[in-house]
């Protein structure tokens, strides 16, 4: 075989080898974004009963901030910790989750004041550790949920102790936010760009939704039929029309 | 306490010895005794990593070539990383490789493999301007700029491997970012010796180098990575654009130190240097790809530089170019866990010498476990050569190996 003819059959076997990657899960298209006047949004709560809807949101840099629908800013916290991850509303309580000192902040929804602070060490990479909290009303857990490498699901009781944990399922890279809706736990993967429902005894994954933008970091249901995603990358909040209607 | 019957020597290694168990004991001792990767009092986390790496290498050689000694096994990296965050106003690192040591101790340094990696500290107090201070990656080339960690290859393109230029260098950056992240301004005061500046003293110029980048993405902020392994959902490009300066001309009866110059003797000149590059980048959908390009300017000091290639100043104007510029296109398909990717460059190591040398590259990566865990095959072909500044003994190469990362 002459030299000037092997670069082409490796590029020529490189493109045989592409195949197309075909996905099983059910794809939604947005239809609102709106630009979210906080710094690296990295989850977000809805705030009950708003209409329309506020939110909770938090920043990697350390701070919480209301904001509307459209991504207007009402009010934002001072620098209350150094890289927030993931938030809960539980009974009036706002809990904030810091991923690089692996604490748990419970702050006064009305102020922004710190009321309580608990370590829950864990020794994952820095950028691997809790990225999600969310609780669930079925098994009475609080769930601490680190991103990735492995994404395991700690159970705490109500008092805050650890109980169990759980591997989630390997086949998901990462996980960047958690919530409850509808009687389960919903999951979003950051680098599989999905939201998935889970059973919420197992946390088996049940139904897998694809949410197609840049780095997914936050999502909330508000129960009308709208399920809102929050980009960190873009600053951008997405309203996506759920559940989807299927094309057949 | 010195035991009965041994040496100082003795007591002191053990001491060490246990030390380093202690250390492992206590790095493994959390909870349900999982690596303790992380460590930290709430204010301060410093995070411990590293990677190992080892390839086969075999060389095709040119008729009548008989040495074999690039068949070989080699360890390529045996890496310890400590990173470290002080609340929000101070990041720091310190990186090294054991196996790149052996090889800097005999004077050589392969710019890709220098040993000490980074040694820096950046004070981020200062509202939207960090400060970097230490041993680190100069802001100078995309591709300097993407953690080998993250390429299906075994070695980065000839271009930018740090043949031409230098990688790294002691010195302070100063770095801004707005537009959400979108940009990203670089500026640069360093050694100038690159990565023979861990020796410790300055040429006999005592000149600094001097740099400056920017970087320009859109839709979003664009990570430095070369591949696409989230399959963006829309497409996003990324452009930059850098230049670097220094004038290491030579007080009388002084000479560079040695090895400065490096493997093409155009890394440091007795003269003045300036260099210009750009480069653009692309991902979408799994499928993403990187150009970018570098031009080198010398004017060495003396008339009689080498690099003239014994032509006259009429000639040559007072100075020789340099430079090149590489493509490469990268398909990630998280079904299969694979990575495939093919890369064409071009280099002119002197303009006023006949020839450009041209390869063409391609890499196959499979992820047990993301980049954590990968195997890497890469292929080169020397398309052309410019022999009469770098002639090769060889016409084609492959390296096969395992990356592992713990982390």
């Amino acid at each position: 075989m002459s030299l000037s003819l092997r670069p082409a059959l490796v590029v020529l076997g490189l493109v045989c080898c592409a195949t197309v990657n075909a996905q099983s899960v059910l794809k939604l298209k947005h239809s609102a974004s709106m630009s979210v006047a906080v710094q690296e949004p990295s989850d977000l709560v809805l705030i009950p009963g708003s209409v329309p809807p506020r939110f909770l949101v938090v920043s990697d840099n350390g701070y919480v901030a209301e904001i509307l629908v459209d991504g207007t800013l009402v009010r934002r916290s001072e620098e209350l910790a150094f890289d927030l991850e993931g938030a809960l509303l539980h009974n009036g309580d706002l809990m904030v989750v810091d991923e690089r000192t692996c604490r748990v902040l419970w702050l006064d929804t009305a102020t922004f004041q710190v009321n309580k602070r608990l370590s829950f060490p864990y020794g994952g990479g820095r950028n691997k550790g809790y990225e999600a909290m969310v609780w669930n009303p079925v098994k009475q857990r609080f769930l601490l949920i680190t991103e990735r490498d492995p994404v395991l699901i700690v159970e705490l009781d109500t008092a805050f102790r650890v109980v169990n944990e759980v591997d989630f399922d390997r086949t998901v890279r990462d996980i960047s936010s958690a919530t409850w809706h509808d009687g389960h736990p919903w999951l979003l993967s950051d680098m599989d760009m999905q939201v998935m429902k889970c059973d919420p005894l197992t946390y088996k994954v049940l139904e897998r939704y694809a949410v197609p933008i840049i780095n997914p970091e936050g999502f909330a249901f508000d129960g009308n039929g709208n399920l809102y995603v929050l980009s960190d990358d873009r600053q951008r909040l997405y309203t996506f029309p759920f559940p989807p209607q299927r094309a057949d | 306490m010195i035991a009965s019957g041994s040496t100082p020597s003795h007591s002191l290694r053990n001491v060490q010895i246990r030390s380093i168990l202690l250390f492992v004991l206590a790095s493994c001792s959390w909870h349900s005794l999982k690596a303790q990767l992380t460590l930290g009092d709430g204010d301060h986390v410093l995070e411990i990593t590293g990677r190992i790496s080892t390839y086969y290498n075999h060389r095709f050689l040119k008729d009548g070539e008989e040495n074999r000694r690039k068949d070989r096994f080699r360890l390529r990296d045996a890496q310890l990383q400590l990173e470290g965050r002080y609340r929000n106003s101070i990041n720091y690192e310190l990186q090294f490789d054991v196996a790149d040591f052996s090889q800097s101790a005999t004077g050589l340094v392969d710019p890709e493999n220098v040993g000490l990696m980074d040694a820096y500290v950046t004070f981020k107090s200062i509202p939207h301007l960090h400060v970097t201070v230490g041993y680190t990656k100069l802001p100078y080339g995309r591709s300097s700029q993407v953690p080998f960690i993250y390429s299906p290859y075994w070695q980065r393109a000839e271009l930018v491997r740090g043949d031409l230029f230098s990688r790294r260098d002691v010195g302070v950056m100063l770095s801004s970012s707005f537009w959400r992240q979108k940009a990203t301004v670089y500026a640069g005061i360093y050694t100038g010796l690159g990565e023979l500046s861990l020796r410790g003293d300055n040429d006999p110029s005592g000149q600094p180098e001097y740099l400056g980048r920017v970087e320009v993405a859109w839709p979003s902020r664009y990570r430095h990575r070369d591949i696409d392994d989230r399959l963006t959902p829309v497409p996003m490009f990324a452009l930059g654009a850098n230049a670097r300066y220094t004038d290491k001309s030579q007080p009388a009866g002084q000479l560079l130190p040695a090895f400065a110059p490096g493997e093409y003797g155009i890394k440091v000149i007795d003269g003045k240097r300036s260099a210009f590059g750009a480069d653009a980048s692309m991902q979408y959908k799994g499928f993403s790809a990187q150009v970018e390009g570098h031009m080198l300017r010398l004017e060495p000091r003396n008339a009689n530089s080498a690099l003239f290639r014994g032509r006259s100043a009429d000639e040559t104007g007072g100075y020789v170019l340099a430079g090149g510029f590489y493509g490469q296109l990268n398909w990630f398909t998280k079904k299969y866990n694979s990575i495939l990717s093919a890369r064409y460059e071009e280099l002119n190591l002197n303009d006023l010498a006949p020839g450009i040398q041209r390869r063409f590259g391609a890499a196959y990566a499979y992820q047990f476990r993301g980049f954590d865990c990968m195997l890497k095959l890469q292929y080169w072909q020397v398309l052309e050569e410019e022999v009469s500044v770098d002639p090769l003994r060889w016409s084609e190469q492959v390296r096969i190996g395992i990356q592992y990362l713990f982390k």
